[in-house]
């Protein structure tokens, strides 16, 4: 009777415990979150050519800003390339909270990937399109501080070089004025950068599976990854900025991180990047785009500044994020847990108006917090 | 005398064309929305015909008067999310094309969730506020 009874307590004990760790194990999905996570593939999707570039997709294009892009011809001092801050093998960033080229800059660098699918680049978005962007570091004081004069001197003595402009761009560096040639150049690099291409990765794997309800498939996924999906989709609200395939809408908000520069004065981010955006002879709507009709260049067209503007910067993909840290606009978290908490213990005091609206403390726990890292990391 | 009748039936021809003109669009349900208040209803359609979180869009807006009002002569959208306190990051164009008849280029709404897509129909110095609920998700 003894022993019996002592059989049956041991049995509820491991029945009351089991039930809720096989609950923990059990990760179901709606209809409505099945739609919404398969709404982040298909992966990759299909990328058209630039049609403001004539080469983008030009083989011999991508191959020469592939050399530009490694070489240290394009930095005044020849002792920076494109390299120095976009390391391939660190998933094209440099892992430092903020980049050093000539001199220390304010921001941190972004990873080059996936960058057809962006509408601007740049924290700030200072830049519609990839070779206006690519144009910006060349010619930046604090990165590799030449100018459109000293390239093209470089370039017209330089055999090689010359040689592979020529054949490209069908003219000779010699008869380009300055301003054409920097042009062409970023053209050459875009082109190069626009092959930079995430791999699938299990999320995706997941994603597909769950699209084909392939029970089997989708249970490969890991049970932590699925849990800090369903917080992603669910009660973080991540999705909302952070949506489709690439895992962003593209634009800029404010995400409660402090904007003064460690330089000093105040990173205006997106309200600058306007700014800068509207002076710029690069834009879509200029003369350098090769598309006659400027279609794409509707974004620029109505792009409008105002005071929500201040502080916001550009929602990164989450693409390969748990190989771009540190993290934030200026380097100041350095991992994905940090981040994590960040918007779990928002502090909605500092957050500028625009921001108040949109974020919340997200009060997460701590194994709700190793869940969403955990989702993150398989992206 | 018999000619005064004559005009003034060809006048009221010509006036009733231009309200039916105007009405025959913003009357029909065809496709997309239509809104009402004071003396304006307002039918518009995006181009494309889904709004997608994300993407630009385009409307083709009518307008018409439900009583003898004048047309409107001007136009302004907007879109807000009342949740987030925020707007649209672009500030669209918009043409008249005819009597009643707009078009707006350069509206694109960049999060899921509710919307309120607004009109500020101008008729002189006045201004009516037409507007409705879009969800997207």
């Amino acid at each position: 009777m003894r022993r019996f009874t002592q059989s049956a307590l041991a049995g509820l004990i491991i029945s009351s415990v089991a039930t809720p760790l096989l609950a923990a194990n059990t990760v179901t999905f709606s209809e409505s979150e099945k739609a919404t996570i398969t709404s982040h593939g298909p992966w990759p999707p299909k990328m058209t050519p630039d049609p403001s570039n004539r080469v983008s997709g030009n083989k011999s294009a991508i191959a020469f800003g592939r050399e530009l892009f490694r070489s240290r011809f394009l930095s005044a001092s020849r002792r920076h390339s494109c390299v120095t801050c976009h390391k391939p093998n660190r998933a094209y960033t440099d892992g430092l909270a903020r980049s050093t080229g000539v001199s220390m800059v304010d921001r941190n660098t972004i990873s080059l990937a996936n960058l057809r699918l962006n509408r601007w680049y740049g924290w700030d978005g200072g830049s519609d399109n990839l070779w206006a962007q690519s144009i910006r570091p060349i010619l930046d004081p604090r990165e590799m501080n030449a100018t459109p004069a000293l390239i093209a001197k470089r370039l017209r003595n330089d055999a090689p070089f010359s040689r592979g402009y020529q054949a490209i761009f069908k003219s000779s560096p010699s008869v380009d004025d300055a301003g054409q040639i920097i042009v062409n150049l970023g053209k050459a690099l875009a082109a190069y950068q626009e092959t930079i291409v995430t791999p699938r990765t299990a999320f995706d794997e997941f994603r597909d599976a769950l699209a084909k309800s392939d029970e089997q498939e989708t249970s490969q996924y890991p049970v932590a990854a699925r849990r800090g999906l369903k917080i992603f989709i669910g009660k973080g609200k991540c999705g909302l900025c952070h949506l489709g395939p690439n895992f962003t809408n593209g634009e800029f908000d404010d995400a409660g991180i402090p904007y003064f520069k460690a330089s000093g004065g105040i990173d205006k981010g997106r309200f600058g990047g306007i700014q800068k955006l509207k002076k710029s002879p690069h834009t879509l709507l200029g003369r350098f785009n090769d598309n006659p009709r400027r279609a794409s260049g509707i974004a620029t067209r109505h792009v409008t500044r105002s005071h929500q503007s201040w502080g916001q910067f550009r929602v990164p993909s989450l693409r390969n994020v748990i190989n771009t840290a540190p993290y934030m606009h200026d380097g100041s978290l350095p991992t994905l847990t940090d981040v994590v908490r960040h918007y779990s213990n928002l502090n909605e005091e500092r957050l500028h108006l625009d921001g108040r609206g949109l974020l919340r403390r997200l009060d997460l726990t701590d194994p709700e917090i190793v869940d969403l890292v955990a989702f993150l990391e398989t992206l | 005398m018999q000619f005064q009748p004559f005009l003034l039936a060809c006048a009221l021809l010509s006036f009733a064309s231009a309200q039916a003109s105007a009405g025959s669009d913003c009357n029909s349900r065809q496709n997309g929305q239509q809104i009402e208040k004071g003396p304006y209803r307002l039918a518009f359609q995006t181009e494309p015909s889904n709004i997608t979180v994300g993407k630009f869009f385009d409307l083709a807006i009518s307008v018409c008067t439900t009583d003898r009002s004048p047309l409107p002569d001007g136009l302004k959208i907007d879109a807000i999310m009342p949740m987030h306190g925020h707007g649209m990051n672009y500030r669209p164009s918009v043409k008249r094309s005819a009597p009643g008849k707009f078009q707006a280029t350069g509206l694109m709404m960049h999060m899921a969730g509710s919307w309120v897509l607004r009109f500020d129909v101008r008729q002189g110095d006045k201004a009516t506020r037409l507007q409705t609920k879009i969800t997207l998700k």
